[in-house]
């Protein structure tokens, strides 16, 4: 995934109704590029077959 | 009897007396409230004190008990709930402003059935905003770890811990969704237990995530975490997800032997723990081979990217959750981190949460299969002692800061929330600086007995539950 700058970040907050205050988009853009980064590993993951919904522990095999 | 010794008994002893009428609910309840009114200013563990219906509660349970009738161990005993249950006609803010006046007229299922075991109700406790961590302007004060008032008590059911720890109640109702209850307790020298999730109904809890919000006990002992959980157990209609199980008698086991019982020390967690808390979980190990135990080493590797998978998921279900309320006029009513988390959580496309929850998928297999080779699995319960109150609200300042404090060291707690095995947190050593460590248990789905049953055999060769803070170190 690709990084975000700032202006990514205020025009999508905007997109979706969202109004961070000024000081507040630099550590928004700072954890959504440290999240994409940390989830690179878990995207190389193999998940064929893997379930998307949480399975009930009433319900695990 | 000595009053302040009764302040930290465990409901075990508690209610002996209380039945035998050697001690009275009132005066129990007194020395609790005073308890409070003395140390509470600085603790910040409550956010609301329930004086007036807490004495008419130990008034009605005296009474009932000299009238021969008696519900049971939680009869008369004093205890506190967080803040995010609902009180039917008490203030329940789920420690945020946005909800500075909200007074339900429901009680949280969880709470109705302690109330109909004769509990008294001491008041509703601090946490942070919304049971996310890392707030930093908390609206009703900071709350603090008694063990050293500039450390914290744990997150998110942090009044819960610090209250339990410093004698302002018997027992506390505390919520964890990626650690809240087992955090708190490991921070705090207490016993809490994450029951399995479906074990407990989450009906009138302000919710976070709804896969991985579970109600549990925060308490002195394992015995006493038994008896809680006893309680509040078992299907609800009012929460579709709750189980129809049956709950067994949590207590009845207890005293049962481990020995042949086979634990695996997750090596992933051990190696993020700091050396001093290594060291502490492999000399429990000893004592519970010393008990007959058989321990072994497992291997669960999706545990090392697990702080990416829970925030990934559960931070964006908590951004959906509050969407209205990150919006308009309420905006500036939130703590800013609060509100910065989950404007994160609520930009993240949506093929990563899809990702994320596949891989939970994975990680639950994997944690699974850990438990088909071995009864229990054993984590620390973090990486070492409580930190500085400054170190969980600082902000970050670089995307190599965020991947290794956030996500990387969150092997100990959430990868259990995220897979829903019952999890329990118990005293397991002392740090150099004299601050309590935490052992971390982990079990089948709906075996809650055997980790109550390992951690109360642990606490019947080992002092560490019995430690007490001083309330004078700041």
């Amino acid at each position: 995934m690709a990084e975000l700058s700032s202006e990514d970040v205020r025009f999508l907050s905007r997109t979706f109704g969202l109004e961070p205050l000024p000081d507040e988009i630099e550590e928004i853009t700072l954890r959504l590029n440290a999240l994409f980064r940390a989830m690179e590993p878990v995207e190389r993951l193999d998940v064929s077959g893997a379930e998307a919904i949480p399975v009930l522990a009433d319900e695990a095999r | 009897v000595n009053l302040d010794e009764l302040a930290f008994a465990p409901v075990t002893e508690l209610a002996p007396l209380l039945q035998q009428r050697k001690v009275s609910p009132v005066e129990l309840t007194r020395l609790f409230l005073d308890r409070i009114s003395t140390h509470d200013t600085s603790l910040r563990a409550y956010i609301t004190v329930t004086t007036d219906e807490a004495l008419a509660m130990a008034r009605r349970a005296e009474q009932e008990i000299g009238q021969g009738i008696y519900l049971g161990p939680l009869h008369g005993i004093p205890i506190g709930v967080k803040d995010q249950f609902s009180t039917r006609g008490i203030l329940t803010t789920a420690g945020s402003r946005l909800m500075a006046e909200n007074v339900p007229d429901i009680d949280a299922t969880v709470y109705g059935r302690l109330r109909g075991a004769g509990v008294v109700l001491l008041g509703k406790q601090n946490m942070t905003e919304f049971a996310l961590g890392g707030t930093i302007d908390w609206p009703y004060g900071i709350a603090r770890n008694p063990w050293n008032l500039s450390l914290s008590p744990g997150a998110s059911s942090s009044g819960g811990g610090a209250a339990t720890a410093a004698g302002l109640c018997t027992v506390s109702l505390g919520e964890d969704t990626g650690g809240s209850i087992r955090n708190p307790a490991a921070y705090c020298g207490l016993v809490g237990i994450k029951p399995t999730h479906g074990r407990v109904s989450r009906h009138g809890a302000v919710p976070l995530c709804w896969s991985t919000d579970c109600a549990g006990p925060i308490a002195h002992t394992a015995e006493d975490c038994a008896v809680v959980l006893g309680v509040i157990a078992g299907h609800d209609p009012r929460d579709r997800i709750s189980s129809r199980r049956p709950v067994p008698d949590f207590r009845a086991g207890l005293n049962r032997e481990i020995k042949g019982l086979q634990l695996g020390v997750v090596r992933e967690a051990m190696e993020v723990a700091r050396p001093e808390m290594q060291e502490a979980i492999t000399t429990a190990a000893r004592v519970l081979e010393g008990l007959g135990a058989i321990v072994e080493e497992v291997s669960i590797p999706l545990v090392t990217l697990t702080g990416a998978i829970y925030a990934a998921y559960c931070d964006v279900e908590g951004a959906a959750l509050h969407q209205d309320r990150l919006r308009g006029a309420h905006l500036r009513l939130w703590d800013r981190a609060t509100r910065v988390r989950l404007m994160t959580g609520s930009l993240v496309p949506f093929a990563l949460y899809d990702r994320a929850a596949r891989a939970r998928d994975v990680l639950r297999a994997q944690v699974m299969g850990a438990l088909q080779q071995v009864d229990v699995l054993v984590s620390p319960s973090a990486a070492g002692p409580a930190v500085r109150l400054e170190e969980t609200q600082a902000r970050w300042t670089s995307i190599d800061e965020v991947v290794d404090r956030r996500f990387r060291q969150a092997v100990f707690t959430s990868p259990y929330s995220l897979s829903g095995h019952p999890a329990l947190s118990t005293p397991c050593s002392f740090s150099e600086t004299g601050l309590p460590l935490g052992m971390q248990l982990i079990g089948r789905y709906f075996d809650e007995a055997t980790i109550l049953r390992v951690a109360h055999q642990y606490q019947s060769m080992t002092p560490w539950h019995r430690r007490r803070p001083s309330l004078t170190a700041t």
